[in-house]
């Protein structure tokens, strides 16, 4: 069974979730990308993750967000555009 | 009998609401080439896609919301009004779709929302995911982490291109202001619950 999109929110459970886009451009990639208050620093994030296929960009988007979350990235102005 | 490529088939997905309210969404979806599929193929293969889509919504929607029917009809713009072609066929569906939710559901015009990005400037879907219920939405009026993941799971299997023979069919916008028909590239879920105001008792029956 492979990874879903709760899974990954999950990992921002005590967060506020604002935001879920997922959009699917002609170059065959899906690009998913969640914008979240966090409970940890109260910063505006936005975690993003690109792949070819669904599974791929979530596990990105999954380690985006514990990028976010670590510290490593600090806010939303850090990411790719959505 | 044959969908031509370019040829838009508007699909209704029709269910009873829990105070007795039709809830009706509609999906656009444009043959990508010539298909071969009969009408009855076409037909399962869209409540397939529909039924697989709403039962991500199983345990969000309360338990006294049936699904009733789904209609397809092959139309087209003309004169900037969408008229129908050719009907494909109204079937029953609710094969896996089976809401579960008890407890008490907002007023009939409060629904989650689904917004479906185009590349075109202005032009978009809205659907209106209803019926919304207490527990789903928190505090500051926000929806539920929970339920904004299963819309979003909902948006992505209707987005799917439905695979028929020679072609698929993939979703979008019939659009009377520039009189084509758009795909959808995105979805887009916000924590904040839209408003349907036709959707209040008494009214689209």
């Amino acid at each position: 069974m492979g990874i879903t999109l709760l899974d990954v929110l999950r990992e921002i459970a005590h967060s506020e979730i604002v935001r879920i886009v997922e959009r699917h451009p002609d170059d065959g990639q899906i690009w998913l990308a969640v914008h979240f208050v966090s409970a940890r620093d109260g910063h505006y994030h936005i975690a993003q993750g690109v792949g070819p296929t669904n599974e791929d960009a979530l596990r990105e988007l999954q380690r985006s967000i514990r990028r976010h979350l670590s510290g490593e990235v600090y806010d939303a102005g850090d990411d790719l555009p959505f | 009998m044959p969908l031509n490529a370019g040829d838009v088939v508007r699909v209704a997905i029709r269910q009873r609401g829990p105070q007795g309210q039709d809830i009706v969404n509609v999906v656009h979806y444009q043959a990508d080439a010539e298909i071969g599929s009969s009408d009855t193929e076409i037909m399962s293969a869209i409540i397939n896609t529909a039924d697989t889509a709403y039962a991500f919504l199983n345990y969000f929607t309360p338990a006294t919301q049936r699904p009733l029917d789904i209609r397809a009809d092959v139309v087209k713009v003309q004169g900037g009004q969408i008229v129908v072609v050719r009907p494909l066929g109204v079937a029953s569906w609710g094969f896996q779709y089976d809401p579960k939710e008890s407890g008490n559901p907002y007023a009939p015009m409060i629904a989650a929302g689904v917004l479906l990005r185009t590349l075109a400037p202005r032009v978009l879907g809205k659907k209106f995911i209803g019926a919304l219920m207490e527990t789903h939405l928190l505090d500051h009026g926000h929806l539920s982490p929970q339920l904004m993941a299963a819309l979003a799971q909902y948006a992505a299997r209707l987005l799917m291109p439905i695979l028929l023979q020679g072609g698929a069919l993939r979703a979008g916008v019939l659009s009377k202001k520039i009189g084509q028909f758009v795909r959808f590239v995105e979805y887009e879920i916000k924590n904040v619950p839209f408003v349907l105001r036709r959707r209040r008792l008494g009214i689209g029956r």
